[in-house]
């Protein structure tokens, strides 16, 4: 006859001491594994660049659309370009902004920033709860924190879970393990399917989710937005950039015409660009709207993001307009 | 007869490991090793850590 | 999904079972409503979006109150009986019934803000069984605050198992012995049911989520029987995890509840299948709808017609819509066709190993061909076997 377990109180928290044990070896394990993120990485690049005058900030679009070499050749072969990408994908402003503050302590005297953006980036409230902040926004955990709390509305509830996840790697860094089981599952997803167009940020038939599911859509969030003001994390980022004296250029990003003639060649699109230009012109800030810059479709890789080709050209002609300061006052209305 | 009494202890030791059954299988110790039962909670937990967030939604995967 | 929310861990089931632990024996009964009430509330309101499901707590109220009206032999129990029947057709099958009645008309009445209270499946079956064993005098009355904790016990309100009064009462005023076998064991059975949600039912998500017309039509046809079993697989592990998690939770207040799937792919005949699946549901479906029928009591012609009721009705419960019907019909007439078959060919006392195997393969290909009607609409079903079998 079998004997039961024998458990007694000792052993039953003796046994959850081992398993906090190897919960702690697996924090260890994940946090030797995500030292080299997208964010890390980038804040690493930030440090070991050498002084920069331009900064390219944003989300994806800035990231891969913009090629600091083709932007600003350098001197000589023994320089490195003026200008320094710091964009990260997947980011909302409030990340762009602790990238923006950890390349104002790594660059001295930047003079230029450029800020990309497009639909309503600049003027939607961002919000997130914990558990949003997987992916790239997990540097909100170690970066800086106290502007995730401050401009994260977060409930006593949201707040607690947000002081205790960002202590342990292993609860910060989960969206970095959890790609991996989505990798995993796209590969077995694909089995038996036809081959998915795929480009360097995913699958290309992605990205059409950030996009308005129509022109409908899209003209009532225009009419929403054009009574908005800058998010709060966009007037920082101007607020800081203006007080070490850096020029700011706020460009809308190109994109393929399909984008460009569904949503932008709206009335309701030109009445919600007029109302972000007064916005920027109060700050002195300029615009510059290089939406259709690039009208040939082959040069985008999906809904949004350009082709390295699309992006030499983009960087090339930004560069052209950036190397004279005062073209850039003309820029703010009607450049296209 | 060999192969069911393999699947029937086998069936029976998972549902020990599973916390359904008190008594392991024929053979098998009443382990109430707190290190056993520990690494054991420990492996599902880790488990449970990676596979858990299947519904949030990765557009972006960036490495 | 409720359990693996933290807030089911942190604020409902560790302090309810702690709670319920180092309380005298007579208030123990009242932890447990107190605990399920303010359950109820929390996920009824963040889940379920808002103020009007959380106040279906009154149902539970209601129910309780005319319980305690329920007497042997007395025509009250059927009140009770069809309260809940009134209760699940209005929130569950309203809307499926005026499509079906309301047709060809552009006016359908439907109740176009429809939500189903949280475990109304579950809670309304064990209303049922409590009202019709308590005209048999099958169970003790109990006192009020013991029928509230079995109809407000959390770790089983929203999927099961269905719970029976008198096997639930006797626990509910157990001495409570042994704390920490029962919380090791609890801790485990948790444990074991969301590793298996997750990393298996979840990750089979990613073949199941092709079970739709557009992806049916381009994918390779070797691919859709991998599908087929995938969800199969899928919504065994899924289930039979919700019903481990709520298993070892009962377990930690020291109350065990009967155990739901018995590893069903195992069995070598649909009858034993569902034996082993889903047991608290055949159960309750044996003693209220087939035995009521007559059961096996009457002729045989009378009695395939009852086991095709029966597994109707169960169709019927897993969902409004056509599709679970013929879900219900594809395993009733696989039930009479193997009763058939049985009773003009007993079984053998000793099957060979080869006649075995063949009979656990037949079932578990029955059983999931009948899947493609759970997890999809008739026309998506339809469409699916015609792809799987003519290309």
């Amino acid at each position: 006859m079998q004997e039961k377990l024998l458990i007694t109180g000792r052993r039953l928290f003796a046994a959850l001491l081992v398993c906090l044990a190897i919960l702690a070896a697996g924090n260890f394990v994940v946090q030797r594994l995500t030292a080299h993120t997208v964010a890390r990485r980038i804040l690493a690049d930030t440090r070991a660049a050498s002084p920069s005058q331009i900064i390219a900030l944003g989300n994806s679009l800035m990231r891969s659309g913009f090629i600091p070499d083709s932007f600003g050749p350098p001197a000589s072969p023994q320089d490195s370009s003026p200008a320094f990408n710091l964009a990260m994908g997947a980011s909302t402003p409030v990340e762009q902004l602790l990238l923006f503050r950890a390349g104002l302590r790594s660059f001295s005297k930047p003079r230029l920033l450029l800020y990309g953006f497009y639909d309503f980036q600049l003027t939607d409230p961002v919000a997130f709860a914990n558990a949003d902040l997987v992916g790239n926004h997990d540097i909100l955990y170690y970066q800086e924190p106290q502007f995730a709390r401050r401009y994260f509305s977060m409930t006593r509830y949201e707040s607690a879970a947000f002081e205790a996840t960002r202590r342990f790697p292993m609860l910060a860094e989960r969206g970095a393990v959890w790609a991996k089981v989505e990798l995993l599952r796209r590969y077995l997803s694909q089995q038996g399917m036809p081959a998915e167009v795929r480009n360097q940020f995913g699958r290309v038939g992605d990205f059409t989710l950030l996009e308005a599911r129509n022109r409908e859509e899209f003209e009532q969030h225009c009419a929403i937005a054009s009574y908005e003001k800058l998010n709060a994390p966009v007037s920082e980022i101007i607020r800081e950039a203006q007080q070490q004296g850096i020029r700011v250029v706020v460009i809308v990003m190109p994109l393929p015409p399909k984008h460009v003639q569904s949503f932008y060649d709206t009335p309701a699109w030109s009445a919600y660009q007029r109302h972000i230009q007064q916005l920027l012109a109060a700050q002195s800030v300029s615009y510059l709207d290089a939406s259709a810059w690039i009208p040939d479709g082959s040069k985008f890789g999906d809904a949004l993001h350009l082709t390295p080709e699309g992006a030499d050209e983009f960087s090339r002609r930004l560069g052209a307009l950036c190397s004279d300061l005062e073209n850039l006052n003309a820029c703010s209305t009607t450049e296209k | 007869m060999k192969k069911m009494k393999l699947l029937t202890w086998l069936i029976q030791f998972l549902e020990f490991l599973g916390g359904e059954r008190d008594i392991p299988p024929a053979g098998f110790p009443a382990l109430g090793n707190p290190l056993f039962w520990g690494i054991w909670w420990g492996a599902l937990s880790l488990v449970i850590y990676v596979f858990c967030g299947q519904s949030s939604k990765f557009i972006y995967i960036d490495f | 999904m409720i359990f693996n929310t933290w807030a089911y861990y942190l604020f409902f089931l560790i302090p309810s079972a702690v709670l319920f632990r180092l309380s005298p024996p007579r208030l123990r009964p009242w932890v447990i409503v107190l605990g399920g009430s303010l359950f109820f509330l929390f996920f009824s309101y963040t889940a379920l979006g808002g103020l009007v499901p959380a106040t279906c707590l009154a149902i539970f109220l209601w129910e309780s109150f005319t319980s305690r009206f329920y007497r042997p032999k007395s025509w009250f129990c059927w009140v009770g009986v069809v309260q809940a029947v009134i209760l699940l057709f209005i929130f569950k099958y309203w809307n499926f019934f005026v499509g079906l009645v309301w047709f060809n008309s552009s006016q359908k009445p439907y109740w176009t803000q429809a939500f189903l209270p949280l475990g109304i499946s579950f809670f309304t079956f064990e209303f049922i069984h409590y009202a019709v064993d308590r005209k048999q005098s099958k169970t003790e009355a109990g006192t009020l605050g013991e029928y509230l904790a079995f109809i407000l016990f959390f770790p089983t309100m929203v999927a099961g198992p269905i719970k029976r009064y008198q096997q639930f009462l006797p626990k509910l005023r157990a001495e409570l012995a042994d704390w920490s076998l029962d919380w090791h064991r609890g801790i485990t059975r948790i444990l074991t049911g969301l590793a298996k949600k997750f990393a298996i039912a979840d990750l089979l998500t990613a073949y199941t989520n092709h079970l739709n017309v557009a992806d049916i039509a381009v994918a390779n046809r070797a691919i859709l029987p991998l599908w087929l079993l995938a969800y199969g697989m899928k919504i065994y592990t899924d289930f039979s995890a919700y019903s481990d998690i709520a298993i070892g939770s009962a377990r930690l207040f020291g109350i065990p509840i009967p155990e739901n799937f018995d590893w069903p792919y195992l069995q070598t005949n649909i009858a034993q299948f569902w034996r082993h699946w889903h047991i608290s549901l055949t159960s309750w479906l044996m003693d209220y709808v087939y035995i009521p029928l007559g059961g096996s009591r009457v002729s045989p012609g009378r009695v395939y017609f009852n086991v095709i009721a029966t597994m109707l009705v169960s169709g019927i419960w897993h969902g409004a819509g056509i599709n679970f019907v013929l879900w219900g019909l594809w395993h009733g007439v696989s039930l009479a066709i193997h009763r058939l078959y049985r009773s003009l060919r007993p079984l053998p006392q000793n099957p060979s190993p080869a006649s075995q195997f063949a009979s656990w393969l037949l079932t578990f290909v029955v059983a999931n061909l009948g899947w493609a009607f759970f997890c999809m609409d008739v026309h998506t079903a339809l469409f699916f076997f015609g792809r799987l079998f003519l290309g």
